[in-house]
């Protein structure tokens, strides 16, 4: 694995983050911005289109956000209860050119306080500024990132993006009014646009300076493995006992499918 | 035409059977839609947070008599939600059809899995527990074995993990055949009656002291080649309650591969269209859904048995069920099991740690009781003298597999029925309980028993099934458009997982030559381009791509 030449390991952290959101509002190309502009694509394994990988340097620190989409379980509010669990981070987008976008949202983080880990960090992100930017919007083509939904699951056929426009007139999310519900709510807060990679970066760089990495690391120093969804703070002997059904794949394959 | 509302097959029930079948139609390239009544995943398999348990057992209590849940009170047991009760709890052979579809359909790396760490039998006569070598080492060090039984056990257990059938060696012809496992290791075997009996009971998960040697066999060595797979112990045990978030891992997966998931809704309406002609563009099926805007229609339904609307069972031409495909599953299958669950917040021995200083000398050093994380404790039948006929499975999980937290702990314990009893789940199970809870790490008996702080008792029924007997001979309906997979039949502790994992891919490859006959006959009728109706179907699971970095575009 690519982070075992890097020779920091030992100092690397597993962050499960998950992406919640109403349909099209660019959850998917939020996270395709920053796996990509970070990185060179090809280098990090990934699973189908499952979740992504992205490391992120903080200081001395390596954090290796695992980054969950919602798959489009959260269509029909099918979301398992696997797909909170042990989340150390979430980032909530909305569509800042649709008011109803922002209330999704705000639901959305209602059931991350129910669901997920207590201490997650919650990061809120305004989407599709680019669409209220006159310099991006005059063209033609300004659908904006809806249209780079890579993901099928994820993508809504029939969701029309918003037609460009010229200027603000666009916005139907005052900045203040999301930062207002932001602070009050204790979620860190950006405006965000995929489509030129503004403020993309620096979500997951505030995530990651919010996330309690000593506390992880102790945790998973208890657990050994080193998946997210291990760390919890093992009792002492369950160290050796946590398996990574990959290590011995190729061993004795289905010996009895008799 | 390719509608929102429009699929190639629906799954209705997200036991561990259907999600697997669901993920890998929809890896296969069809068009899924699943969909469960309940609002949680997993069905009578589910993994329920405590909150989630106590509804489901209150609510199950007043339809059925055999529920009863007793708390001792709910402030003693805060943090619902770190809770994972298994609904129907099981152990998974680390080298098995489960572990395989999990590994190759990436699901894996969804979840967390940990090793059992004790297999343990209790003996009536010492009224103790006893651990069961996991090894051959550890069989060679253990000083209560002689040297002669040392002898005797491996001649067996090399017989056991033999790839030879094992009717054709000596040791099962003639009157052996039908000798019952037991009776087998005794006489065959020349092993003692309590060797005999861990074989019989904790090792190969029988259950009454008539189980025939042949199937005993079977699962034996399945069992066996499990050892050292992954460590120590033939077993895993997921995260999280296991079987329920396993579901989950592969419906994930499912909608990762475009499936569309639909909880806790009703079916209220399914109706068929008239014409069985499939070259007719029409899909077959159309379903209305309780608070839910538009029909939906799929040419090929899959469900449990429990889950298809009785109303829609008329047209028996159109049903397959799909038959068990796992074997030793028993013909005369129980239908029920008697179930017990509760919450402790002390440790449970089921061994003790022998001073490791003092060398190959005598074992006379004082004995500290080990606390069990993750453990299986079998009492063999007529372990209590006033208790029921068959052995009683008791499954321990503590902090290690992720479903309590941390100085909580879960004690399952089931027992199959082969007859309507009278007497109730409680009635049969609660004095195994109570002697479970005798084996407290605390050991000293100055300290009081452990007392639950949650207790709850319920008969878990395979539903009896709801269509003509005559059915399942005339199941082999020429053109099924309804596919019924085994249900989960109520198989030994460790097999429920790798019996879903075969099941699901029978069902698999009967619902691609079903699906496939729909697209090659719609395509002489329609002018669907070739894309649209090739789906090639070569394997259960695609490989996993490694690298993806394609995503991007």
């Amino acid at each position: 694995m690519a982070d075992a030449a890097s020779g920091s390991t030992d100092k690397s952290v597993q962050v499960k983050l998950v992406l919640l959101g109403e349909a099209a509002v660019g959850k998917s190309s939020v996270v395709l911005r920053f796996v990509s502009d970070e990185f060179q694509p090809n280098k990090e394994p990934t699973i189908g289109a499952a979740f992504l990988t992205q490391k992120c340097r903080l200081e001395d620190r390596v954090l290796r956000y695992e980054i969950w989409d919602t798959a489009g379980q959260e269509r029909f509010h099918s979301l398992a209860p696997m797909y909170y669990r042990n989340a150390q981070a979430a980032v909530v987008v909305y569509d800042i050119t649709k008011a109803a976008s922002l209330e999704k949202a705000k639901s959305w983080v209602k059931e991350l306080q129910r669901q997920a880990n207590p201490n997650i960090v919650i990061a809120l992100a305004g989407n599709k500024l680019d669409l209220v930017q006159p310099s991006s919007s005059s063209s033609g083509n300004a659908s904006s990132e809806s249209e780079d939904e890579a993901d099928d699951a994820t993508a809504t056929p029939g969701e029309a993006p918003s037609p460009g426009g010229e200027s603000d007139s666009l916005r139907q999310v005052p900045r203040e009014e999301a930062q207002a519900y932001a602070t009050e709510a204790g979620l860190l807060f950006f405006e965000t646009s995929a489509k030129t990679g503004e403020g993309i970066v620096e979500i997951f760089t505030e995530i990651a300076k919010k996330i309690p990495i000593e506390h992880i690391l102790a945790a998973t120093r208890g657990g050994g493995v080193g998946r997210p969804g291990a760390a919890g703070g093992r009792p002492g002997n369950a160290q050796d006992a946590a398996v990574n059904l990959e290590e011995n794949a190729n061993k004795p394959k289905d010996a009895c499918n008799c | 035409m390719d509608n929102e509302g429009n699929f190639d097959v629906i799954v209705l029930g997200t036991g561990l059977t259907e999600s697997i079948t669901a993920a890998a139609l929809a890896k296969a390239g069809f068009k899924v839609a699943h969909l469960d009544r309940n609002d949680y995943y997993g069905g009578g398999e589910a993994s329920l947070s405590l909150d989630e348990y106590i509804n489901w057992a209150t609510q199950n209590k007043d339809s059925n008599e055999s529920t009863s849940i007793s708390l001792s009170s709910t402030d003693a047991l805060p943090n619902s939600r770190q809770y994972s009760i298994s609904l129907s709890p099981s152990v998974i052979p680390a080298a098995g059809p489960l572990i395989t579809s999990l590994v190759e359909s990436g699901v894996s790396r969804y979840g967390g899995f940990r090793l059992v760490e004790y297999i343990s039998v209790y003996s009536a006569a010492e009224n103790k527990v006893k651990t069961v070598p996991g090894s051959k080492e550890d069989i060679f060090k253990d000083k209560a074995i002689s040297l002669l039984d040392k002898r005797r056990l491996m001649r067996f257990l090399a017989f056991a993990s033999t790839d030879v059938d094992f009717e054709e060696g000596p040791e099962l012809q003639g009157a052996n055949a039908d000798l019952p496992f037991v009776e087998l290791l005794k006489t065959t075997f020349s092993l003692n009656q309590e060797m005999a009996e861990t074989i019989t009971y904790a090792l190969s998960h029988c259950v009454l002291p008539s189980d025939k040697a042949l199937p005993a066999l079977r699962r034996l060595r399945r069992y066996l080649r499990s050892t050292g797979r992954y460590g120590h112990s033939p077993f895993l045990i997921g995260h999280y309650g296991s079987s329920g978030e396993i579901a989950q891992g592969f419906c994930r997966t499912a909608a990762v591969a475009g499936g569309v998931y639909i909880l806790g809704k009703e079916v209220t309406s399914m109706t068929r269209k008239r014409t069985t002609d499939e070259t007719q563009p029409t899909p077959m099926y159309t379903l209305t859904l309780s608070d839910f805007p538009e029909p939906i229609t799929c040419d090929l339904i899959i469900s449990s048995e429990s889950r298809l609307p009785a109303t829609s069972i008329g047209d028996i031409e159109d049903v397959r069920r799909i038959p068990s495909v796992f074997p030793d599953a028993g013909e005369e299958a129980p239908r029920a099991v008697a179930r017990g669950i509760c919450i402790i917040d002390q440790p449970l021995s089921f061994a003790t740690r022998q001073k490791p200083s003092s060398s190959e000398g005598e074992d006379h050093e004082p004995e500290s009781p080990l606390p069990v994380d993750t453990g299986i404790l079998i009492f063999p039948p007529s372990s209590l003298d006033a208790g029921i006929a068959s052995a009683v499975t008791v499954l321990v999980v503590g902090e290690g597999t992720l479903s309590v937290p941390k100085g909580k702990w879960i004690i399952y314990i089931s027992t199959p029925l082969s007859t309507n009893l009278s007497v109730s789940p409680e009635q049969i199970l609660k004095p195994y309980l109570d002697l479970t809870l005798s084996f407290s790490a605390a050991s000293s008996s100055t300290e009081p028993p452990i007392v639950p702080l949650l207790t709850s008792f319920y008969l878990h029924t395979i539903p009896p099934s709801t269509m003509p007997s005559s059915t399942m001979e005339s199941a082999s309906s020429l053109s099924p458009t309804i596919l019924i997979p085994p249900s989960p039949a109520n198989l030994s502790l460790p097999d429920p997982g790798d019996a879903a994992a075969l099941n699901a891919e029978a069902t698999f490859w009967e619902a691609v030559k079903v699906l496939q006959k729909f697209r090659i006959s719609r395509k002489k009728t329609s002018d669907e381009t070739e894309d649209e109706v090739n789906v090639e179907v070569e394997r259960f699971w695609p490989p996993v791509p490694n690298e993806e970095g394609d995503d991007e575009e």
